[in-house]
């Protein structure tokens, strides 16, 4: 689809992304608090337990120093059996303050990946062109990560951090109102601190987590094209493109480290200076020594609160750098998952369609029908289908015309295939296509045919509800192609693509796709169709085997891909450049094989030279980009 | 093999001085230990991402050709210096020596703290009592520059280890894509795409952070725990002694939870390669998914996929972080004793006459102790982190061979001639006047090529069954058949990937696996897929070579395209050339390859996706280019037009080939001419 199409009709506001509530991040958040209120409400008790108990052994230490200072010994015992208790108590909250982090961390990152991959759904076609799969995955991955590490060691341990300086602050104020008065003093000095440093590594780490991402995007593509890397003998070359990447994200990271280096110590310095006022102030006497009013006892529970205010705040300045590392990845999830969407009128529905006026065809009907074509009875279903349908409104048309309501499902009513003055251009807006028209009867063989360049692959796209037109319409059936709800789409549109494509599985899932609608009787019959049973069936274990890169050979591959194509027996039929690959004789077998199983079905084909027209009509558009120049 | 593994892990111990002692602890174990680890080396490159012992028995299928490229992988790995973790610490020692002086200097006056602070209660005391409030001053401004000087050093510390971290993890990164270049395409891809993402990134990134943080606490916790342990035997070693058994206790049941802990943080690495490899097909097979409106079933998958590393990830992370506050109560134990007998002797009934300074240093003395022994346990899970990423980047670690001839004849052209020039002999300058810069020349001497009796199968099965043909400098020929004639297989048979079942390729008389094998350019190739890079259009033609771009852009006629692109030469054209339509990539494709002459070039079906008009003007070029480089052309197609052109045709049937002039084969061969017939008549058929 044209991007200023999507831009046009985009509803989002760029900078509402900025703020923090509007983040995607913190929607997906609420969710997962609003699903799981039990988790939450014991991470927020489990955070206040183990605060309170790591609190209170100074006090106990303190009266245990006290009683030695006044030469009194007998409660001692008891007290250390208190020490004791409030350690283990301390231990036991803490480890289970980490358990129900960790847990809670994990939910939020799932449910940040579930609804990025809901978000890949809604994407216009446009930008998997424009972005790099691999860059894709990166966010997937290393940017998710952060946001784990966010939660693990970030955000709610620094909470807890910031519960234990409040916490030991207010206890510091009952015990001697001077220190009370010193900290407040510091703490805001250090906070002033901490912000000048977590600014600093946050430019760092934007750095870093890009030249990560490039790096990450390098291998899998070196693995695509390793045979021309060892022929050319290019590997420095390589290395050279990938040291580049590895050595910008080293460059920041050592911006980073510097900022981690120096925080730390300057607080625990600091530290250090604050018990020496203390205690110089406190040896004074008069009206110092009323203000910080301290006994030996509460001094020393006074220097290990110091030392205990300052070490979460010295761990936040750890979680500083985990946050602004999840900082950079949760910007680039929100910048992903605030990409402008196909638009909600120009989707297909997702579920299937309402009842109502138009019982519409659910999945059940759908595998009813490829049941009742297995029998050979294609007309009754077809009858059933044309029964179940709605014609269709205006059809994947120009983006001011308002869809019409309803579901929209193909029907056999309308001309097979119908380009209706259809002009495209691509963000250069230089146009592709325009005004180009073209009807397809069903049951009619289409060759478009052209030079490189002139748009064939375009006018595919359209076709296949890929790319919305900048004006005119496109039907396929009567129907937009991209208002097709997804469990009509294989059997009402088989797209033979121009490169197969493997996907991860046996022979068995190339064909299916991992479609439960797909039975193995409708994979037999596919691959015999194309002539592959016989492959399949001399490989050990049939379509169960793995299907490696060679398992078959090119020309196998792409029948693979014909079968995988035609499986839901489709009534269109887009064949992109289908013998590309394919010598004479195999190409004449696709045909006659095709031939055979396409009695009412149309096929349009696009080809660069004529020496592969299918029998039937060619239509040429040299002519249209031509004029379109 | 098992001798190289054994040297190598003996040697990395030496450097890793903690991990020698985890493996002597494992008694038994160890040789256990070593067999996984030499094992899990062997087994990486054939199992997908499932280098564990249960993946190999029914999937694999054990036949000869499955064990050669892990035979030739572990030679390769033997030749290369063998990697050990000691090394990376040795390249660094300049930092590591800043590290030590700092290390010490901080750790050795972490008591000072202590014992200020008991020195600072005890004044505090001895003021309430009679003593001047003046001679705080002095002593609170001592303790002050104590840890000011101490932190300073730990500032120091800090910084050199973060800098040896990076500086490792830059070199990791580095060798393992350099090493990755160094493999066979066989033994690449024969591991699944995620597996080795995961490996290049987060594995590294993991045994960086595991050897940071085992330099960082060689420091915290060793030196400073020695620091006060020798502190606290000072002030009373019968306590001391008492106190000291609860440490040991926590570290011992952190060595008991070793084993789960390292288990989980396996399983959630596989679980995580697993994602990664699910989370590519997903984004990468995006629009396919999306044509046959299967999205929303693959986001299920996808889901499910979730769950596993969900729960694989909780179990790791609750093993790494909720342990250690337990370890840290446990060691703390020993506070309880500290009280009780540490009063006794305030009040002069214990082992030793103390003062309140004594007993204020000692309890935060061991405070500190109790916390640091239990962040022991906690850098022995980082260890152990480390460790299981360790194993798996160490096949891939290490400087790569230049022996194997990588890193030969990418520079420039003239960089290669000086590589071949000891064997072979250079290509005498262009004669005849051509389109071409007369600067475009083969590095090595073009050299008639025969193959004789070529066999190559899989599996069981024989894709060239004795194959014989030959090739004279200059000779564009034309190789044909039916599909799954074995043409692809016979291209591919040029680039050696692995080692023909029958029969020799000679180049020269010599053989040609050799020639490949040393790194001599001598063969061009271009498949099926263009294998561009995201890159510029001149980045994808010159791939680090020098040369003129835009004569090779126009022989493939891409000159006007380019041009009209945005950014003419210097435009990218996106992941694997996405942003050019199917013939522009095997253009660009075939641009690149005439931009690195090579005496013996094979082209499988360049035209393909190319107008007829463009192949005819293409191919007339291509002529001028031999002409002038002397190269031979191996042209494999499935059309036949140009054929009538080419200087003789190979004809392919079920794995055996007839070569002959075009006129010869027609006369002679049924099928060629069966071939031919069919696709005029098909072409008749199209101009119609």
């Amino acid at each position: 689809m044209s991007r200023q199409n999507v831009e046009k009709r985009s509803a989002r506001d760029g900078s509402s992304a900025q703020t923090f509530a509007a983040h995607p991040l913190w929607s997906v958040f609420c969710q997962v608090v609003r699903r799981l209120p039990g988790l939450f409400a014991l991470l927020v008790v489990i955070i206040v337990v183990s605060v309170a108990a790591s609190l209170l052994p100074p006090r106990v230490l303190g009266a245990v120093v006290d009683d030695l200072a006044a030469n009194a010994g007998a409660r001692t015992p008891g007290l250390a059996v208190l020490f004791l208790g409030l350690v283990a108590l301390e231990g036991v909250s803490t480890a289970g303050r980490e358990v129900v982090i960790v847990r809670f961390g994990q939910k939020v990152t799932h449910a940040v990946r579930s609804r990025m991959a809901e978000k890949l759904d809604t994407l216009p076609s446009a930008y998997f062109v424009d972005h790099a799969a691999g860059d894709l995955t990166s966010r997937f991955v290393n940017d998710v990560n952060t946001v784990e590490s966010l939660f693990a060691d970030g955000i709610i341990s620094m909470v807890a951090d910031v519960a234990s300086v409040v916490g030991i602050v207010a206890i510091v104020f009952t015990e001697s109102r001077g220190l009370g008065l010193l900290l407040l003093v510091t703490l805001p000095i250090l906070f002033w601190f901490t912000r000048r440093v977590q600014r600093g590594m946050l430019g760092a780490q934007v750095d870093n987590r890009a030249a990560v991402a490039e790096a990450n995007r390098q291998i899998p593509e070196t693995l695509a094209s390793f045979r021309t890397i060892k022929v050319l003998g290019c590997q420095p070359f390589m290395r050279r493109r990938y040291d580049r990447a590895i050595v910008h994200g080293f460059d920041a990271m050592e911006r980073s480290n510097f900022y981690d280096a120096v925080y730390s110590p300057v607080i625990l310095t600091c530290g250090a200076v604050v018990v020496a006022v203390m205690m110089t102030l406190s040896a004074q006497g008069g009206a110092t020594a009323v203000l910080f009013g301290m006994t030996v006892g509460t001094a020393v529970a006074n220097i290990a609160y110091v030392g205990k205010v300052f070490s979460p705040l010295s761990n936040i300045g750890m979680e500083i750098e985990n946050i602004q590392q999840a900082v950079a990845g949760t910007r680039r999830i929100g910048e992903f998952l605030s990409e402008d969407e196909i638009p909600l009128d120009a989707r297909a529905p997702q579920e299937a369609p309402a009842p109502g006026p138009m019982p519409a065809a659910s999945a059940e009907q759908a595998s009813d029908a490829a049941r009742a074509n297995e029998r050979g009875a294609a007309a009754d279903a077809d009858g059933r289908r044309r029964a179940s349908a709605v014609a269709c409104g205006s059809g994947l048309s120009a983006p001011q015309e308002a869809p019409a309501e309803g579901a929209l499902l193909p029907s056999s009513a309308a001309p097979a295939v119908e380009l209706d003055r259809v002009s495209f251009s691509y963000d250069d807006g230089v146009p592709v296509i325009s005004d180009f028209s073209l009807s397809v009867a069903p049951g009619e063989r289409v060759t478009i045919a052209g030079r490189t360049g002139a748009g064939k692959s375009t006018l595919m796209k359209l076709m296949l509800g890929l790319y919305l037109p900048d004006g005119g319409a496109v039907r396929v059936l009567g129907c937009a192609p991209n208002l097709i709800p997804a469990h009509e789409r294989r059997r009402t549109i088989g797209y033979v693509e121009q490169r197969f494509r493997r996907v991860p599985g046996d022979v068995f899932d190339q064909v299916a796709l991992f479609d439960d609608a797909v039975s193995s009787a409708d994979v037999d019959r596919a691959l015999a169709l194309v002539g592959l049973s016989g492959a399949v069936a001399r490989l050990p274990r049939g379509v169960h085997e793995p299907c490696g890169p060679t398992t078959f050979s090119q020309g196998q591959f792409q029948l693979l891909s014909i079968a995988r194509a035609i499986v839901c027996d489709p009534r269109v039929l887009l064949l992109d450049e289908i013998t590309a690959n394919l010598d004479s004789a195999t190409e004449r077998h696709v045909l006659d094989a095709i031939d055979a199983a396409s009695s009412g079905r149309t096929v349009v084909a696009i080809s660069h030279r004529l020496t592969e027209a299918v029998t039937g009509r060619i239509v040429r558009i040299d002519a249209v980009a031509d004029a379109a120049k | 093999m098992d001798e190289i593994h054994d040297r190598s892990r003996a040697e990395s111990l030496a450097g890793f001085p903690h991990v020698r002692t985890q493996l002597q602890a494992e008694g038994d174990g160890a040789a256990a230990g070593r067999d996984a680890a030499s094992d899990c080396a062997a087994s990486a490159p054939k199992a997908e991402g499932k280098p564990t012992a249960e993946g190999r028995t029914p999937k694999e299928k054990s036949t000869a050709a499955d064990r050669r490229p892990r035979g030739r992988m572990m030679a390769k790995t033997s030749a290369s210096s063998a990697p050990r973790v000691g090394d990376y610490f040795k390249r660094e020692w300049r930092l590591l020596v800043g590290v030590t002086l700092s290390g010490v200097v901080y750790n050795v006056g972490m008591t000072a703290g202590p014992w200020f602070e008991g020195q600072l209660a005890q004044r505090l005391c001895d003021i309430l009592g009679a003593r001047s409030a003046s001679s705080m001053l002095p002593l609170a401004l001592a303790y002050v520059a104590a840890i000011a000087l101490v932190q300073g050093a730990r500032f120091l510390k800090r910084l050199y280890v973060r800098k040896f971290a990076n500086n490792v993890n830059l070199r990791m990164k580095g060798e393992l894509y350099a090493n990755l270049l160094g493999k066979t395409r066989e033994e690449v891809v024969g591991e699944g795409v995620g597996t080795v993402m995961t490996k290049a990134v987060s594995d590294v990134d993991d045994c960086a952070e595991g050897m940071r943080k085992f330099t960082t606490e060689i420091f915290d916790t060793g030196v400073v725990l020695v620091a006060y342990t020798v502190m606290l035997l000072v002030y009373d070693w019968r306590l001391a002694l008492i106190v000291l058994a609860f440490p040991p206790v926590s570290y011992a049941i952190a060595m008991r939870m070793r084993k789960q802990v390292a288990g989980a943080s396996a399983e959630a690495k596989a679980s995580m390669g697993r994602l990664n490899a699910a989370t590519l097909d997903r984004t990468s097979g995006a629009l396919s998914y999306r044509v046959f409106g299967l999205e929303q079933a693959r986001d299920a998958a996808y889901e499910d996929c979730l769950d596993d590393y969900e729960r694989a990830a909780g179990r790791a992370n609750t093993f790494a972080s909720a342990l250690q506050p337990l370890y840290k109560a446990i060691s703390l134990a020993g506070a309880v004793f500290v009280i009780v007998l540490g009063a006794r002797n305030v009040m002069g009934l214990g082992w030793t006459a103390w003062d309140i300074a004594a007993f204020t240093t000692f309890m935060s003395c061991f405070e500190k102790l109790a916390i640091k022994s239990s962040s022991a346990a906690k850098l022995f899970n980082a260890v152990q982190k480390a460790r299981v990423s360790w194993e798996r980047i160490e096949p891939y670690l290490g400087a790569p061979t230049e022996a194997t001839g990588e890193g030969v004849g990418a520079e420039s052209p003239a960089s290669t001639s000086a590589g071949a020039a000891a064997e072979l002999p250079i290509a005498a300058a262009a004669v005849a006047a051509t389109p071409w810069p007369a600067g475009v020349r083969c590095a090595v001497a073009p050299q008639p090529v025969e193959v004789s009796d070529l066999r190559v199968s899989f599996g069981d099965k024989d894709v060239l069954a004795g194959v014989s043909l030959a090739l004279r400098p200059g000779q564009i020929v034309g190789v044909t058949g039916a599909v799954a004639s074995g043409k692809s297989a016979l291209g591919r048979a040029f680039l050696c990937e692995r080692p023909a079942d029958a029969g020799t390729i000679r180049f020269g008389g010599r053989d040609l696996a050799g020639l490949v094998a040393a790194g001599k350019p001598v063969v061009g190739y271009l498949g099926h897929d263009p294998e561009l890079i995201s890159d510029t259009v001149e980045a994808n033609v010159r791939m680090g070579a020098a040369g003129d771009v835009d004569a090779v852009l126009a022989a493939v006629r891409m000159d006007r395209e380019v041009a009209a692109f945005p950014a003419g030469r210097a435009t990218v054209i996106g992941d694997a050339g996405v942003r050019l339509s199917g013939g522009q990539q095997a253009r660009i494709g075939l641009a690149r390859t005439l931009f690195h002459p090579r005496p013996l070039i094979v082209l499988d079906d360049p035209f393909s996706a190319v107008d007829s008009a463009t192949e005819q003007a293409i191919f007339r070029n291509l002529r001028a280019y031999v002409a002038q480089t002397g190269s031979a052309v191996l042209l494999i197609s499935h059309r036949l037009t140009l054929f009538p052109q080419m200087n003789s045709v190979v004809y392919l049937e079920e794995g055996h080939a007839v070569q002959g002039s075009h006129a010869d084969l027609l006369a002679t061969c049924a099928g060629y001419r069966a071939l031919c017939a069919l696709q005029s008549a098909r072409q008749e058929g199209g101009a119609r």
